[in-house]
């Protein structure tokens, strides 16, 4: 079995965190994002699996060697020239995707869920097409390209609507396929899309099926909906009783689904909860109170400080009675000064920020 | 022998501009490092001996003032001052100078050589011996004088009037001659004509009556002349207008110059103003109630008013100061932290809140990681502003602060909550109003509860 996770550039719209480290490696839930996939794809079978990168850096290449260890698995990266959509990169790794006659998964890299990636195999060797694509249910499906049923043959998919006016239906495409190899061949060397290229060819053919995805389901690549997938995560985590939590017998835990790294020090008097995830070697002070946050490792804390739908980068500081609200989020080495209130900010890395930012803006 | 002073308490404009604290309780009340207004403009006046009596006029309902005046009366028996305070209410609102005129007969009662009159809005360190002993040295030299103003020479103009806010540069100026004689005084000058500016304080003898007497009788007239069509009201008499205007006129007027702190108290900020005044100088000069205006320590950051009777749980870091006056039975939970604001009596604060730029009036209930701010300047903050861009440019930055002021007019962008506010845990106010007794359960900022 082989994997490709399309990774793409420099995942600009979670500066400023990108700013200091690739997308992929930017921990969400205590773990680099891009390890949620391939301990996926691992779980699945998965021996090959293949990083569509637009560029390629150190860092990544470093961490990925290790991963390679951790999971027995081979991964390559395959770096695009110019950016190539999100079917072209399936034609440039075209080399390892058919060494074999197994079925491809293609991931995307900012998609959060619980990739039930064996269901969804089974399912596709069940149905006989050529491809699967795994559906999410939405609220608003007007903002997206919905998927549209075949009436008779169960799960076919007979068209797509492209932010339907009228509601066709609620499915829409969840960034998750299990391809044939034989797919590859639909496609050219040039910059093209699946979606938009590919799928379709594959709905005349009346090859194509989707599959239902079970779960919460999150597209994380901005820090609004970070914090949301990350709540859905820590949500789904509680569900499964899974020990990775934190026990909501500590005293400072209020709540529930939250996430504290054995290696982060709580002070007294907290109240931490719901929804938080605290990082490696954090320092929480006193009286600290956080809720709907990250904290990412190596951060400090201080006393009496409240914080709420923040993301607070690596290495930064926050001062006493510090109060940080409405998707602020400190870049890496960033310091907040004591009594300071920042709402919505983005905080550019090695910043300090000692006077009030009372609405939502970027500090350089 | 200056035996009297008179403080015109006022009352008739019903605190408009002082709300939402003026629905608690008298603007001339409010408690201010520890004690009234009042009480602070009231012993000043004690520190001349020669003081017998204390006349407070104005049009405040009695009952404001009466467990007040009995209070002092009994302390000065008590400490064998020979001391007496009353209140004369007016019949309606006079103005400055018409309490004056209508209760002229209680203040020349025992023919006093002279008299102060204070108004009760004002702060300052209230040099009143040293200004009464100009008084009596330039009458001795001249063979008696008309008056004598209280001039308060601004060091640094522009910054004083930026401060003051658009009402507030509504000063009288004086012009003086160097040996003090007042050439002349204007109301309210559109543009700078001197930087001395009426402190609202003076020293008046019999002769202010035969000038309050004369203004009665132009204002009779012009009531009674049935060819004009302006109507005046013959009760009221403007101190300003009616008097201090017509002064320089007989060359007889001389001015007290004073050049330390001072400020008229219009609005609730300028009462955060009075406290970080007041504390400083009660601080500075260790007199009043040393006992209850703390040290530094890991706790208090001073200068700090703190009631004895309050209950502050000073564990997890709690700081408080500097400027911060807290009232009797007031709570303020382990972790909290305050500064630049005037707790009143029984307030209880939660645990890890923040308190700044703001005041609390009586009662209120402040939940656990709440924040009250203010983002307003103060005096420290001032300096710094003014060390940073030079006083030239002070306006313009004070000017880019305040218009961030949202639907809040003089609010010099300070919080306060009215008595018996309750804010809930979590919760952040922000530069805003409430109203007395609400119950605030979602944000607020830049905004007026009612």
């Amino acid at each position: 079995m082989k994997g490709l996770i399309l990774v793409g550039g420099y995942g600009t719209r979670l500066r400023p965190l990108t700013l200091s480290l690739p997308k992929p490696l930017v921990e969400f839930g205590n773990r680099p994002m891009i390890l949620h996939q391939i301990e996926a794809l691992a779980n699945a079978g998965c021996t090959d699996i293949v990083l569509a990168v637009n560029y390629k850096p150190e860092v990544m290449v470093g961490a990925l060697k290790q991963y390679e260890k951790e999971y027995g698995v081979s991964i390559t990266f395959s770096v695009e020239e110019e950016p190539l959509g999100t079917a072209g990169p399936l034609k440039l790794a075209e080399k390892i995707l058919k060494k074999d006659n197994t079925p491809i998964f293609v991931l995307n890299s900012d998609v959060i869920c619980e990739y039930p990636l064996r269901d969804l195999l089974d399912f596709h060797n069940a149905h006989g097409g050529e491809a699967t694509i795994v559906a999410t249910k939405v609220d608003e499906p007007s903002k997206y390209g919905v998927i549209v049923h075949d009436r008779d043959v169960p799960n076919l998919i007979e068209r797509f609507v492209e932010k339907p006016v009228e509601f066709v239906g609620n499915r829409i495409n969840a960034g998750i396929y299990v391809l044939n190899p034989s797919v590859i061949d639909l496609i050219e060397m040039r910059p093209t899309s699946i979606e938009h290229e590919t799928f379709p060819i594959l709905v005349e053919q009346k090859k194509l099926y989707s599959f239902d995805l079970p779960g919460y389901w999150m597209d994380v690549g901005q820090p609004k909906d970070f914090l949301s997938g990350m709540c859905l995560y820590l949500s789904a985590l509680t569900k499964k009783n899974s020990k990775l939590l934190t026990s909501t017998s500590e005293e400072y835990v209020n709540g529930g689904n939250v996430l504290i790294d054995p290696s982060a020090k709580i002070g007294k008097g907290c109240k931490i909860g719901p929804n938080v995830v605290i990082g490696p070697n954090c320092i929480i002070g006193d009286g600290v109170r956080i809720q709907r946050s990250t904290i990412l490792k190596n951060s400090q804390i201080k006393d009496h400080a409240w914080v709420k739908s923040t993301i607070v980068g690596w290495n930064s500081t926050v001062g006493k009675w510090a109060r940080l609200e409405g998707v602020t989020v400190l870049g890496e080495d960033v310091t907040v000064k004591d009594e300071v209130y920042v709402n919505g900010g983005k905080v550019l890395p090695h910043k300090s920020i000692k006077d009030n930012v009372e609405t939502p803006q970027i500090i350089m | 022998m200056i035996t009297k002073a008179v403080i015109m308490v006022g009352g008739g404009s019903r605190g408009t501009r002082f709300r939402p604290l003026a629905l608690d309780q008298a603007k001339i009340m409010f408690p201010i490092a520890g004690k009234p207004l009042l009480a602070h403009t009231i012993d000043a006046i004690l520190t001349v001996p020669t003081i017998n009596e204390i006349i407070l006029i104005g049009f405040y309902d009695p009952g404001v003032f009466t467990e007040f005046i009995l209070d002092f009366n009994t302390k000065m028996k008590y400490q064998s001052r020979d001391c007496y305070l009353k209140y004369l209410k007016e019949f309606k609102a006079l103005g400055t100078a018409g309490g004056l005129y209508h209760f002229r007969e209680e203040i020349l009662r025992g023919n006093p050589d002279g008299f102060l009159v204070v108004h009760g809005d004002i702060i300052c360190s209230f040099p009143f011996i040293e200004m009464i002993e100009a008084y009596e040295k330039k009458a001795a030299e001249k063979g008696g004088i008309e008056a004598m103003l209280f001039g308060v020479k601004l060091t640094n103009y522009d910054l004083f009037m930026a401060l003051s806010g658009s009402e507030q540069s509504s000063f009288g100026t004086i012009v003086s001659e160097d040996n003090g004689k007042v050439i002349h005084y204007v109301e309210k000058p559109e543009s700078k004509i001197s930087d001395i500016i009426n402190g609202g304080i003076y020293i008046f003898n019999e002769s202010l009556f035969r000038r309050l007497s004369n203004a009665k009788i132009s204002k009779i007239t012009i009531a009674n002349d049935n060819t004009t069509f302006e109507t005046v009201d013959e009760d009221v008499i403007s101190m300003e207008k009616d008097v201090l205007h017509f002064l320089p006129d007989s060359g007889k007027t001389f001015v007290y110059e004073y050049k330390g702190f001072w400020r008229a108290i219009k609005t609730p900020s300028d009462a955060l103003w009075a406290n970080e005044l007041y504390l400083d100088k009660v601080f500075q000069t260790k007199t009043g109630q040393s006992s209850v205006i703390h040290r530094a320590s890991i706790n208090i950051e001073p200068p700090v008013f703190i009631h004895p009777s309050a209950t502050i749980h000073f564990q997890n870091g709690t700081k408080i100061g500097p400027y911060v006056s807290i009232g009797a039975n007031v709570t303020i939970g382990a972790g909290t932290r305050i500064y630049n604001s005037i707790i009143l009596d029984n307030c209880e604060i939660g645990q890890n809140s923040f308190v700044r730029n703001s005041i609390l009036s009586l009662d209120c209930k402040i939940g656990n990681w709440a924040r009250i701010e203010g983002t307003g300047v103060n005096l420290v903050s001032i300096n710094e502003i003014v060390k940073k861009n030079g006083p030239t440019k002070i306006k313009k930055v004070l000017d880019a602060e305040s218009s961030r002021v949202i639907g809040i007019k003089d609010s010099g962008n300070i919080c306060i909550l009215g008595s018996g506010t309750h804010i809930g845990d979590d919760l952040y106010v922000l530069n805003s109003f409430i109203l007395p007794s609400k119950s605030i359960k979602d944000d607020v900022k830049y905004e007026i509860i009612m």
